[in-house]
């Protein structure tokens, strides 16, 4: 999961025009990942798109991840 | 013009002095905004009864201006900064000011600025995109706006408001509004990015802050803002998800949580604060001072005397005189929920999207025989522009390049924004009884 997270990552920031920060860890706050907002939102669709499920949507009680780790957590459950 | 009428810097004069609008280290009470406004109508008698276009980066000196202008130009118009070239040209023409004011003062836009137009109050111009690149304008009156400005509590004089919307955006305004009438604080981010808006909300204290849902996801995502005494928090300019406003209850536990619904074009909206998505099936019929009700073709319409009278809202209005919103709703387990437009105009973050524009960019790329734009909801951003592509027999490595190509001339053409964030190539569009290409519901 967290190869793929990173593969699409990579591939989203090249089609937005964003780098991403060299050193990617687990406690790396999104919003200083290097992908903006709407990086994320392309990033949660193209998972659907792959995974067949967005655990987004799945609950009406989600927290919103602040850390990478915290990202890929809710795709590991 | 007429002296009757209302006008910001009458309505500020009424205020006690202290800080009314802070920003960075500046502190403009009633008075020096008086003065500050004065001296523009002093430098530009010019500008008084002319049509004038104001395009700032600097939201202070923008506020500034607006209050110079208002109850002095016959019309004001809203320019976004970032606004350039034919964009700029079309919205200028489409609207007939006759200036153009910017940070480095005001320019004639002709040789002989047009004739003297005279109206009661300054008319404040807003236009939306339209599908052929031709801006709609929209019309109201510093009276009309104030319609939807909830009147001043007794607390209000207490409440610290932060700025999230950019001031020349219609949500901006209505909390700029807002503000200045009630004689709140208004706090503005010297920069319209995440870290400089957090800081200075934070460090000011901002207690009362509206954004658009996207916007609230990346505060919660953010963190920053936990710092912040907030007791009122206001969701508006997309569809608030039951999620948005559950993570938001939990984070804010001492806030009152209100999300709300308006129509740019109209001049209305209402406001719901009960914390779930939608609004009660109940307020069908009458709620306070609008009359809502539900299309045959399910979307949301609503009566109300401020809506604006703009030509171009006419073919809209229902013969027994309700606007049709072109905001798709359905009710079910006793409340109304939004679906999104039903012109199939896609909202991403707060910023509007027409498939049709996407679609005559793409089908610009060679390889590309027809090209279908629609919404995908995303729980980030709301919705996202994808794009279906009809192109032959490819294989997938020629698919993956056509992909490429398309990005990358939407790119050079187009915002962030407005780029298909999701591709698919396929063999075949579907195409209706009428020739056209079948605009589905968001995916």
């Amino acid at each position: 999961m967290r190869t793929l997270i990173l593969r699409l990552m990579a591939e989203i920031a090249e089609n937005t025009d964003c780098s991403l920060v060299e050193d990617l860890q687990d406690n790396t706050v999104l919003l200083e990942s290097g992908l903006d907002s709407l990086g994320f939102a392309i990033l949660v669709a193209r998972l659907e798109e792959e995974l067949g499920r967005d655990p987004f949507t799945e609950t009406d009680d989600i927290v919103y991840p602040r850390t990478l780790g915290e990202f890929i957590a809710i795709y590991e459950q | 013009m007429s002296s009757e009428a209302v006008t910001l810097l009458g309505v500020i004069r009424q205020h006690s002095e202290r800080p009314l609008l802070i920003q960075g280290d500046e502190q403009l009470t009633p008075s020096a905004l008086v003065d500050a406004a004065l001296k523009i109508r002093s430098a530009y008698p010019e500008l008084e009864n002319a049509g004038v276009a104001l395009q700032f980066s600097d939201n202070l000196k923008l506020l500034i201006t607006l209050l110079a202008m208002d109850g002095f130009a016959a019309e004001i118009l809203l320019l976004p900064p970032c606004l350039a070239d034919t964009s700029l040209e079309h919205t200028i023409s489409a609207t007939g000011v006759s200036w153009l004011f910017r940070e480095s003062g005001p320019t004639a836009l002709a040789p002989e600025p047009a004739a003297v137009r005279a109206h009661d109050a300054t008319h404040w111009l807003f236009t939306t995109s339209g599908t052929t690149g031709t801006p709609k304008v929209f019309s109201h009156t510093l009276s009309s706006l104030l319609t939807t400005t909830r009147p001043a509590r007794g607390k209000s004089r207490e409440s610290r408001w932060g700025l999230a919307y950019q001031p020349h955006r219609f949500a901006g305004i209505q909390v700029v509004l807002q503000t200045l009438v009630s004689g709140s604080v208004l706090v503005m981010p010297a920069a319209n990015d995440i870290n400089s808006m957090v800081e200075s909300f934070v460090g000011n204290g901002v207690n009362t802050l509206s954004a658009t849902p996207s916007q609230w996801r990346n505060f919660l995502s953010h963190g920053g803002l936990d710092r912040c005494p907030l007791r009122q928090i206001t969701l508006g300019g997309e569809i608030a998800d039951q999620a948005i406003l559950s993570a938001l209850a939990h984070q804010f536990p001492a806030a009152r949580i209100v999300h709300i619904y308006a129509s740019t074009e109209a001049g209305v909206g209402f406001s719901v604060a009960d914390g779930k998505a939608g609004f009660p099936e109940a307020w069908l019929g009458r709620h306070t001072a609008l009359e809502l009700g539900i299309s045959d073709s399910g979307s949301l319409l609503i009566k109300s005397p401020a809506i604006s009278h703009s030509e171009s809202l006419r073919p809209r209005l229902t013969p027994d005189g309700f606007l049709d919103t072109e905001d798709g709703v359905e009710t079910a387990n006793g409340r109304v929920y939004f679906l999104g437009r039903v012109t199939g105009i896609i909202n991403v973050g707060g910023n509007k999207v027409h498939p049709e524009e996407v679609e005559n960019v793409v089908r610009e790329v060679p390889g590309v025989r027809n090209a279908l734009v629609r919404a995908k909801n995303n729980p980030i951003m709301g919705q996202l522009v994808l794009l279906e592509v009809q192109a032959d027999g490819l294989s997938a490595e020629e698919a993956g390049e056509l992909k490429r190509r398309i990005r990358d001339h939407c790119r050079a053409l187009l915002p962030a924004y407005k780029v298909p964030a999701l591709i698919t190539v396929v063999d075949e569009l579907a195409v209706s009884d009428s020739g056209k290409i079948e605009r589905k519901k968001s995916a």
